[in-house]
């Protein structure tokens, strides 16, 4: 049997495994003793008491129990974790048909990690290992805890290393957009594609949008350019944004001080502050806001955001190949119906890409469809295993786990603050300019807890 | 007292802009006002790359005055016209043109279109079919121009054809603002410009009106759109007028535009009783079809397709469709934005939906056809959207909504290797069977014996078909080093290909490529690096087919006017970018793209 050897690198596990090459001596002692009880550790996010259930009515349907022997936890597991599955009467790694066929067919058995001596294990373990008790829990770091650095340490900061042609591109792209006014998806590839930006036009799609600068209908099949927009107030100045010109740029240089700055992996940004704040510039439908005030007012919570969620009723889900997010890859299911978030391809079409990505509500017994980012973290809440954010309150940053990234709804405001997207860290993505009060609202609305940067 | 007042700009160039002129008391426009106004008026939604034809007639002189001129006092807008140009070329009866060889200087417009205006009124009013000699026609400018003389033929100061400088402006301009010109002289005829722009004149419109009558039922309700109507009237060209049924039997399809235009609006001042030109008919909009699909659910969708006419703002514009109110809103040039459902009942004799809001047009008319034909956005090629824009580029695939009942003919011409498509037919709307990536393959289809209004639509009218694919499209240029590929369809294997960049100032040629390239083959010709316009050529056999294309410097770019924009719904608030606007429910169920 063939499968990846997946394994995070905070694993704390033996790394000794059984080879050819190794002599009899230096195997482990179980190893010595033909076909002892060895087991395979896998990766996985599911209900612990479904998950049991659902193994063990396997085990009994296909009479499974003259080699299963065992199902093993990780200590305190929640949300993601591992398990491990022991076999007796078999060759260390060698699992026969009848299992691989049934059993390990389960979804959580997608992410497989290792396999183990019994005697590796019981190293691992603290404490005494029952091996005929079911459910034993083992003792592991937890999988996100040891990913844990600290988000505002800057000695690897390589944002200052701008690629002008880059951002020429960029810029290139919001004119041609700005004239375009709306197009297809199609049409906007196209232009990523012309102006050889290196970005997937997916991604460019997505922070057009979160820099305020385009809308998509809700299938993300068309866009259209926003109004030109100033963002901010007369005391800090404003940020422009949707549709622009060298005209505009022009006129703002007129009634005030307009400073671009490059930017990576995004367009200039256009910083302006006017001369006279009363002056009125002679732009048509020049739309002013200032999206912290307005938004922080309305900002609705993450149930009341998946409310506002798009429902895509009567679908035909017989149509597609379903796979569920697992908290780490997605992997096949036999139909859509745990609460989670699930790739769909269409039956008979050969590709690696999903024809849509969406979450599927149980209680409700409906589907949604959203950004991909506000899907996913929507699955992470309603599993709980949503880890607090980080705010350095001096330096009036906020940090985001990459792989629980908000809704995108969320993270515009987080991006408008600045005018600025994120910056990667130690998969930590850092907000900045987010002031105390906008870092509350928004951890409250998402019910996300909050660990502040100690400074003293 | 007059104002110029800025209303709108327009697409097609950043120094031509839409303007309405108020007028107080008695003053009349001059004739640079009306030059401007006649030109823009012309374009005014003409889609990139077409053919302009200068068709004025009383009527059109009517619609203009009408509508771009704003005034507290009714005037007789004809009579304008003619003062004013006689005020500015009937120098003691001589003619005197040659000041309008120049360009305006504020707007650029050429200063001699509405002189020309005059020259094809001219031939809208010539009773003669066969004037060689010019006779009839001069006859008819004299009186415009109020030339009093007892001599007949050329008057002076038009000799030799002198008026020829102001139609080659003509055709920079529209080459200028990527239009081709439908003017062209035969031979060495100066008047075949004249004759050539007036599509219908009045004794074609008699002899149309004369038809109509004859089939008195069937046209006063039958609903028609410019296409529909002009495929009726085919079979029937020995009714009319030598003129009339020469242009029904072309096979220009440059062409088929204006005509069926001109057709449609002679049908409705029929129909209006307006037979004397002497009022502005009150029109009916016409509609296509849309066609989307949902990329996940895979579910089709066809929506009403508003088309615009020329020279009728769409301001307050609605259309009542069961019970509920769409705005009209235009999109682009030619069209409006997509709006309502189709109901497959409205497909199969037609429909008429009311209008509110607007004293020019009382409907919008879904045409009864036997067979939609929808092919992809000729501004955005790439989309999966499809719509009946117009004839399919010969050799590009398109989408065939055909009537059920003419499925066996279909699957004949099919067996025959007239026409291909993939997959099995599909019945999208009750009754209506949807083909799809349907190509027309054969040229000469006289030996079909099928439904011969299928005939009529699917066989290829040219022989050559030009396919522009790629770059960065704006309206209907591309910008600098961001240029198409080119394919040329037809049924010959080699071709001659001719690209000619034009200088912007007189659009004299400044360089020319010409190679031998092979046909249905994807082509990198150029590196459209230098700005301007160019000159696509394709020769084959004696056919040819002509194509400007228009490069634009990034710094030529200008931004889309007001479009209707996306926005993300949050409960009862819109996002645009940074701004949360409060949704208002009357609007919001508008249009529906």
């Amino acid at each position: 049997m063939t499968h990846p050897r997946i394994r995070p690198n905070n694993l704390h596990l033996s790394t000794a495994k059984p080879s050819q090459s190794l002599s009899n001596e230096e195997l482990p002692v179980a190893a010595q003793m033909e076909y002892a009880r060895w087991f395979r550790g896998f990766r996985t996010v599911a209900n612990k008491k479904e998950m049991v259930q659902a193994i063990a009515n396997t085990i009994s349907r296909y009479q499974l129990q003259k080699w299963v022997a065992s199902l093993r936890f990780e200590k305190q597991a929640q949300g993601e974790f591992y398990f491990f599955i022991g076999f007796d009467r078999l060759e260390f790694g060698q699992v026969p048909e009848e299992i691989e066929e049934t059993l390990l067919q389960l979804r959580y058995f997608t992410n497989p990690i290792e396999d183990y001596y019994f005697d590796q294990l019981q190293n691992i373990a603290t404490g005494d290992l029952e091996v005929q008790r079911y459910g034993q829990r083992l003792r592991l770091p937890s999988l996100r805890m040891a990913a844990l650095e600290d988000p505002f340490d800057q000695s690897d900061d390589t944002q200052n290393s701008i690629d002008d042609t880059h951002t020429e591109r960029w810029d290139k792209l919001m004119l041609w957009l700005s004239a375009l006014g709306k197009g297809s998806w199609e049409t906007f590839q196209r232009g990523c594609q012309q102006l050889q930006i290196i970005s997937k036009p997916r991604q460019v799609l997505r922070t057009l949008r979160l820099l305020g600068h385009i809308e998509t209908f809700p299938d993300g099949t068309r866009w259209s350019i926003n109004p030109i927009t100033l963002e901010g107030n007369t005391e800090k100045g404003y940020l422009l944004l949707g549709r622009r010109s060298d005209e505009v740029l022009n006129l703002l240089a007129q009634y005030g001080e307009v400073i671009i700055k490059p930017m990576e992996k995004s367009p200039s940004q256009v910083h302006w502050r006017p001369a006279d704040p009363n002056s009125t510039l002679p732009i048509n439908n020049l739309v002013y806001t200032n999206a912290i005030n307005t938004w922080t007012e309305h900002l609705p919570s993450i149930e009341e955001w998946q409310d506002y969620l798009e429902i895509l009723p009567n679908m035909d889900l017989s149509r597609f190949e379903a796979r569920i997010y697992d908290g780490q890859n997605f992997i096949p299911v036999l139909r859509v119906e745990e609460s989670g978030l699930y790739q769909l391809f269409m039956l008979n079409v050969q590709t690696k890409f999903p024809r849509a990505t969406l979450y599927y509500d149980q209680s409700k017994k409906c589907l949604y469809r959203a950004d991909w980012y506000g899907l996913r973290f929507l699955t992470l809440y309603t599993r709980e295993v949503l880890h607090p954010v980080k705010y350095d309150s001096k330096k009036l940053q906020l940090a985001v786990l990459l792989d629980q990234r908000f809704p995108e709804f969320y993270e515009r405001l987080l991006v408008l603050s600045s005018g600025k997207l994120p910056k990667l860290q130690n998969d930590w993505l850092i907000y900045s300019d987010i002031s105390p009060s906008l870092m509350a609202t928004i951890t409250k609305k998402l019910h996300l807890k909050v660990e502040r940067k100690n400074h003293e | 007292v007059q104002l110029k007042v800025l209303h709108q700009s327009d697409d097609y160039a950043t120094t031509i802009r839409y303007d309405y002129y108020f007028f107080q008391g008695d003053i009349m426009p001059n004739y640079q006002e009306w030059n401007h106004a006649i030109a823009t008026h012309t374009i005014s939604i003409a889609s990139s790359g077409s053919v302009i034809f200068l068709n004025i007639n009383e009527q059109e002189l009517r619609r203009i005055g009408t509508t771009r001129f704003r005034r507290h006092k009714a005037r007789d807008w004809l009579e304008d016209f003619c003062k004013a140009i006689r005020q500015e070329v009937n120098k003691n009866n001589f003619v005197n043109i040659k000041h309008l060889y120049s360009v305006d200087a504020d707007n650029r417009v050429p200063n001699g279109v509405a002189f020309l205006a005059a020259t094809v009124l001219a031939a809208y009013r010539m009773t003669d079919e066969n004037d060689e000699s010019g006779i009839n026609y001069f006859k008819r400018l004299r009186d415009i121009l109020d030339l009093q003389s007892e001599k007949g033929g050329r008057p002076l100061g038009m000799e030799g054809g002198q008026e020829e400088p102001l139609w080659l402006a003509w055709e920079r301009w529209l080459n200028q603002q990527n239009f081709l010109c439908g003017a062209k002289r035969k031979s060495s005829n100066y008047i075949s410009y004249p004759i050539s722009q007036a599509i219908l004149r009045r004794i074609d419109q008699t002899s149309l009106y004369r038809f109509f009558k004859e089939k008195n039922a069937f046209f006063q309700t039958t609903l028609f759109d410019e296409r529909s109507l002009l495929s009726t009237l085919k079979p029937f060209r020995d009714r009319v007028t030598k003129h009339l049924s020469e242009l029904l039997n072309s096979q220009l399809t440059r062409d088929e535009d204006e005509l069926g235009s001109a057709l449609l609006q002679a049908l409705e001042d029929w129909r209006e009783g307006n037979t004397s030109g002497d009022n502005l008919t009150v029109q009916r909009l016409t509609a296509g079809l849309y066609r989307t699909e949902d990329w996940l659910s895979g579910e089709i969708q066809y929506l009403l397709h508003p088309r615009q006419r020329r020279g009728i703002s769409l301001e307050n514009t609605s259309v009542l469709i069961d019970g509920q109110l769409f705005n009209l809103t235009a999109e682009r040039n030619s069209w409006c934005y997509p709006i309502s459902n189709l109901d497959s009942s409205w497909l199969e004799e037609g429909f008429s939906f009311q209008s509110q809001g607007n004293q020019y047009i009382d409907a919008l008319v879904l045409p009864k056809r036997e067979c939609w034909i929808l092919v992809r956005d000729p501004e955005q090629p790439e989309s999966p959207d499809r719509a009946s824009w117009g004839q399919p580029v010969l050799g590009e695939p398109f989408i065939l909504l055909a009537q059920q009942k003419h499925l066996s003919d279909l699957e004949r011409l099919k067996i025959e290797g007239y026409i291909q498509w993939q997959d099995n037919p599909q019945e999208v709307l009750a009754g209506w069977l949807e083909l799809k990536n349907c190509v027309s393959l054969i040229q000469d289809w006289s030996e079909v014996i099928v439904n011969q209004k299928l005939v009529e639509a699917l066989k290829p009218r040219v022989s050559l078909g030009l396919s522009l694919f790629g770059g960065l499209q704006v309206g209907g240029s591309w910008i600098s080093e961001h240029g198409p590929t080119l394919t040329v369809h037809s049924f010959d294997h080699e071709l001659e290909l001719k690209i000619t960049r034009l200088n912007q100032e007189d659009l004299k040629a400044a360089n020319t490529i010409n190679m031998v390239i092979e046909s249905n083959k994807e082509l990198n010709v150029s590196d459209w690096k230098e700005p301007g316009v160019y000159q696509i050529r394709v020769l084959s056999h004696g056919q040819s087919i002509e194509r400007l294309i228009s490069i634009k410097a990034w710094n030529e770019l200008v931004m889309a006017e007001e479009i209707v924009c996306e926005s993300l719904q949050i409960g009862n608030y819109q996002i645009q970018g940074s701004n949360w606007l409060e949704v208002n429910h009357d609007t919001s169920k508008n249009s529906s793209k």
